[in-house]
């Protein structure tokens, strides 16, 4: 078993021993969810950074804390996020109303979708790693950067027939990850 | 002379799957040169649909995914964790291994305290015996008188 395997909270305490793997994989795992809320909070890519940061920082520091069990890790960090993007707020605009911007009117819904947006990131990247390293490729160029198909095929040094082929193998697999996961994929 | 028109439209049902099946439901995504004549299927075959509809699921799912985060950012916050963490205890924590290995435990206090203890009471019973031994009666209390007569008042205070 590797720390990829391990639980959020089997990678907390491990991180609260001075475990520096298991505070790589937590951010391998989570950081792109936190810094998906810092950017949807704070609306600036240099500053959601700094916050993103500084959620993990407060992270390293708090684990030996982490009592297991007491809520989900994804709700943790999104708490602490949230204060901390609620913090260089005030510092960018003290006169702001903070409320109005950092507290959503029901925030355990926040919370809760908030959560399930971690939750099927989670199992989409996870769906994407058990491809080849040529149908990721072939998928991450054509399909999230857009690139014409003839450019993908010479990038990757196949042919254009090779690559539907490669893409076409890389979505089934896909099909079959993630239709098992079904319930789980939908954000309410 | 065949229809132009009609040569850019003409392919078949399992090439469109064929091709939807890599590229996905997003016309925007398909080969341009194929562009037009999926889009003729998509819009007249009953069939395509279904297709067009399971891609779609799969292509809303992929959209779902967050973004990758700046690789730069990922690494300063892994090398962040040099300062912020505890020290690993098993590997590193040499001074707190030490103390652990040379801090008198409770059972040794305990133990220090009934030796001196022992040592009190052995005291008490065996001085006078000592005394005794070394020193004839008359003479010990001839010592006494002696010291009595020089240093204690000869009255009544």
């Amino acid at each position: 078993m590797t720390h990829s395997d391990l639980s959020d909270d089997e990678l907390l305490a491990l991180i609260g021993q001075g475990q520096q793997k298991a505070g790589a994989v937590l951010v391998e795992r989570h950081l792109s969810y936190v810094l998906h809320i810092c950017r949807r909070k704070l609306g600036h890519e240099a500053e959601a950074e700094e916050a993103a940061q500084d959620v993990f920082t407060s992270v390293w520091k708090n684990a030996v804390n982490w009592q297991p069990g007491q809520a989900k890790v994804s709700t943790w960090l999104y708490r602490i996020a949230v204060n901390r993007c609620i913090d260089i707020l005030r510092r960018r605009r003290p006169t702001t109303d903070i409320a109005a911007i950092a507290e959503p009117a029901d925030e355990r819904a926040d919370i809760e979708k908030a959560a399930q947006v971690s939750d099927r990131n989670r199992l989409i990247r996870s769906a994407l790693t058990t491809l080849t390293d040529d149908q990721q490729q072939a998928i991450e160029l054509v399909y999230f950067k857009e690139m014409k198909q003839r450019d993908a095929a010479e990038l990757m040094g196949v042919t254009l027939a090779a690559l539907e082929s490669i893409l076409r193998r890389a979505r089934s697999g896909l099909h079959q990850q993630l239709a098992a996961q079904r319930d789980n994929l939908e954000v309410v | 002379m065949p229809d132009k028109k009609q040569d850019e439209t003409a392919m078949s049902l399992d090439d469109f799957a064929a091709l939807i099946a890599a590229y996905g439901a997003k016309p925007a995504h398909w080969p341009d040169d194929k562009r037009a004549a999926m889009q003729h299927i998509a819009d007249n075959e009953p069939q395509a649909a279904a297709l067009l509809a399971r891609e779609a699921q799969l292509d809303d799912w992929l959209d779902a995914r967050l973004p990758s985060p700046p690789d730069a950012l990922q690494n300063d916050i892994i090398a962040a964790m040099d300062t912020a963490l505890p020290q690993d205890k098993k590997s590193t924590d040499v001074d707190s291994a030490w103390l652990h290995t040379t801090r008198p435990s409770r059972r040794a206090y305990g133990a220090a305290l009934m030796a001196l203890a022992a040592c009190f009471a052995f005291g008490f019973v065996a001085t006078p015996m000592a005394v005794d031994a070394l020193t004839p009666e008359n003479e010990l209390f001839a010592a006494l008188d002696i010291i009595s007569a020089t240093f204690l008042p000869s009255e009544p205070l």
